[in-house]
């Protein structure tokens, strides 16, 4: 009786029930929080990348019918708002390597250790690559899902995906001697 | 397509998709030079991505909402409103929730009286029917035996009265020898030669 369904959350929210729309946020945001995170390896990047996708979610928010499942369409937005952010990070510097992301005071050392490799063979990778990588075994999303959301064929994808597996052989070996 | 029919690439994008491969298929994968690399590293990343530990979003920068702001005032009297005849509602609901539950509650206690009752005539019943199924066999068993004295009596009586014909039959067969051993002793020897050469 007191659970809402996500359905019926978006079209309270869509009608103006900020309740329902801070519920929404609550039930998505750790996830989008941390996908930003792997996604550019900086905790007040992935923040604020985090704030203008909800921010751009909200804004259009009534135009989302349902076609889509609403995490798959918060991610093409999230995707666009994270895409927004690396033209503009290339146009006025190169991006810098993760470095605090694993000083999390509440992060527990080796889950520190674990992360920070994690998000170095994430950053090793151009962005393009990145995003596949992260939407395919972080996210589960299918090639269809992900082609979807970065509005691009599905071949690009396997391509892009394949690409960045070949060239994370290395990395990847290095990463589970280390560990 | 069938997946017999499945290249080494096709069976690495289906598994890629979250579906299943087959032992057959995942060692067809592995022999490949192509795909066992990215196979591989696919496994790596999926490993990877599951001993991932997803952080908690820090909590000082709360996601600022400015267009619910005017909105939020205009539902503030809907809302109380909305509070008020919920509660309302809800109020004369449970009470007629209550009372429909005493209607039913009633309804079980008469049911379950009857139910005690009808337990209780069925136990007399099968009382009954066991007192009646005992005296059924003990009437058989004195039949039985009845039978068995009657069959017993019976078979001495004609035993007797053959003992008594055995008896009787010596007797005669007894004369019938004696007269004969006396006619033997007193006939001369020759009438007894020439009766037995005839």
């Amino acid at each position: 009786m007191f659970f809402q369904s996500q359905d019926k959350l978006i079209k309270k929210a869509q009608q103006g029930d900020q309740n329902a729309w801070l519920k929404l946020i609550k039930q998505h945001e750790q996830q989008v929080y941390n996908h930003c995170l792997r996604l550019t390896g900086n905790s007040h990047d992935a923040l604020d990348l985090m704030q203008e996708a909800f921010m751009s979610v909200f804004r259009s928010l009534h135009n989302f019918q349902g076609q889509s499942q609403f995490k798959t369409w918060l991610f093409s937005v999230t995707q666009a708002r994270c895409m927004d952010f690396f033209r503009r990070q290339r146009q006025s510097s190169p991006l810098e390597e993760v470095s605090e992301v694993a000083h999390t005071p509440s992060c527990p050392i080796q889950l520190q250790s674990d992360n920070q490799h994690i998000h170095a063979a994430l950053q090793a990778l151009p962005f393009e690559q990145r995003q596949i990588v992260e939407l395919k075994f972080f996210q589960h999303f299918t090639f269809e899902e992900i082609a979807e959301q970065l509005a691009i064929s599905p071949n690009t994808v396997k391509s892009r995906l394949y690409s960045a597996l070949g060239k994370m052989k290395a990395p990847l070996e290095v990463i589970r001697v280390e560990s | 397509m069938s997946n017999h029919e499945m290249t080494p690439h096709e069976l690495l994008e289906k598994w890629l998709d979250g579906e299943r491969l087959t032992e057959a298929q995942q060692a067809q994968v592995l022999a490949d030079p192509e795909t066992k690399p990215l196979f591989e590293s696919a496994q790596s990343w999926q490993s990877m991505a599951c001993s991932y530990e997803d952080q908690e979003v820090p909590s000082d920068t709360p996601i600022a909402i400015p267009e619910f702001k005017q909105a939020g005032r205009f539902k503030g009297n809907w809302m109380q409103w909305g509070m008020a005849a919920s509660v309302g509602f809800l109020s004369v609901l449970s009470l007629q929730l209550w009372q429909q539950n005493q209607v039913l509650e009633q309804g079980l206690v008469a049911q379950q009286t009857q139910i005690v009752k009808q337990q209780a005539t069925m136990q007399k019943i099968l009382q009954q029917m066991q007192t009646s199924q005992n005296l059924q066999a003990d009437l058989t068993n004195q039949v039985l035996l009845t039978n068995r004295a009657e069959r017993q009596v019976a078979l001495d009586d004609l035993l007797a009265f053959l003992q008594t014909q055995r008896a009787q039959d010596q007797a005669i067969l007894r004369l019938q020898l004696n007269e004969l051993a006396e006619q033997v002793e007193h006939a001369p020897l020759q009438i007894v030669a020439h009766n037995g050469d005839q």
